[in-house]
């Protein structure tokens, strides 16, 4: 009888011993979410002022980019705030807005680097596209066209220093929706 | 307008940088989120040090409705909290960052850039 009690206490005691076990067990499979937002920035670089005079043209970079997935960055030329009474054409002034005013007109054009001698006309066209450089993410050089040069128009113009202002828009799209011939 | 306040070191050595470059640096983001009914926001913007030029910073939606347009800012300077002119109803709107940039010495105006980015204003 007394070897039945103290199997039976066992038994109690072992099973005892077994649910908080069981309970504990099921505790440890908690998980945490470690998360950390990138945020999506980038530092484009434009040329200030270019002297036609000593350089040809300007290779658009980036100092960083990070985009988000499936996204590239467009830099394209501003249309309307850049080129001539509204339509496609480009010109550098000289004493703009006075009864001396003269103007000379510049073509835009853009190709893959300064050494690539092929390029594709940016003004002047009507239709044209305005890009001028694709990036990216990750990528400080463009991966797409990237360097912008300057056709001048300048002869029979007086003497005098010609300025003009180029505006850009930069944004961010579908990588699929650019072609060449956008 | 008054310049931003710069230390003359930050100024001389942003000079120095951007004076060998000849370019300008445009910050441009992905999304800027707002809240809805308030006219102070919190921001990051700001004219990267090695800039040799004024930034004047505007915000526009894209229907052209100006939010916000700063004073001249120097390089190396930054906003962090603005006073919006106008506050956009809660919802997503295409907008554009509009950066004109001007001479240092002279001020006249160089070449500028517009980055669009998503503006994102919540309750």
């Amino acid at each position: 009888m007394r070897k039945r009690i103290f199997a039976f206490a066992l038994a109690i005691c072992l099973l005892c011993g077994t649910i908080p076990m069981s309970a504990y067990a099921a505790s440890s499979t908690g998980s945490t979410t470690v998360y950390y937002t990138v945020d999506s920035s980038y530092e484009v670089v434009i040329p200030s002022t270019i002297n036609l005079n000593e350089e040809d043209g300007f290779q658009f970079s980036a100092t960083s980019c990070v985009l988000p997935s499936g996204k590239v960055l467009y830099v394209a030329v501003d249309s309307a705030k850049t080129y001539t009474d509204g339509g496609v054409n480009f010109h550098l002034f000289n004493d703009k807005g006075t009864e001396d005013e003269s103007r000379i007109s510049c073509l835009l054009r853009v190709s893959s680097s300064e050494e690539d001698s092929s390029y594709t006309d940016v003004s002047g066209t009507v239709g044209a596209s305005q890009i001028v450089a694709v990036f990216g993410d990750g990528n400080l050089n463009p991966i797409l066209r990237g360097y912008m040069r300057f056709a001048l128009s300048a002869s029979n113009a007086p003497a005098g220093t010609y300025t003009g202002q180029i505006y850009f828009n930069i944004y961010l799209d579908d990588a699929s929706h650019y072609t060449e011939n956008s | 307008m008054d310049p931003a306040q710069v230390s003359p070191e930050e100024m001389t050595e942003s000079n120095q940088a951007a004076n060998s470059s000849g370019n300008i640096i445009i910050p441009g983001f992905a999304q800027l989120t707002f809240k809805a009914g308030a006219k102070e926001q919190n921001v990051q913007l700001y004219n990267p040090k090695d800039n040799n030029c004024y930034f004047i910073i505007s915000i526009l939606l894209a229907d052209n409705t100006e939010l916000f347009q700063s004073e001249l800012l120097a390089p190396g300077s930054s906003l962090t909290k603005i006073k919006l002119s106008k506050t956009p109803k809660p919802g997503i709107y295409d907008a554009v960052l509009r950066y004109s940039c001007f001479d240092m010495e002279t001020l006249k105006g160089l070449n500028g850039a517009n980055t669009k980015f998503i503006l994102e204003v919540v309750e």
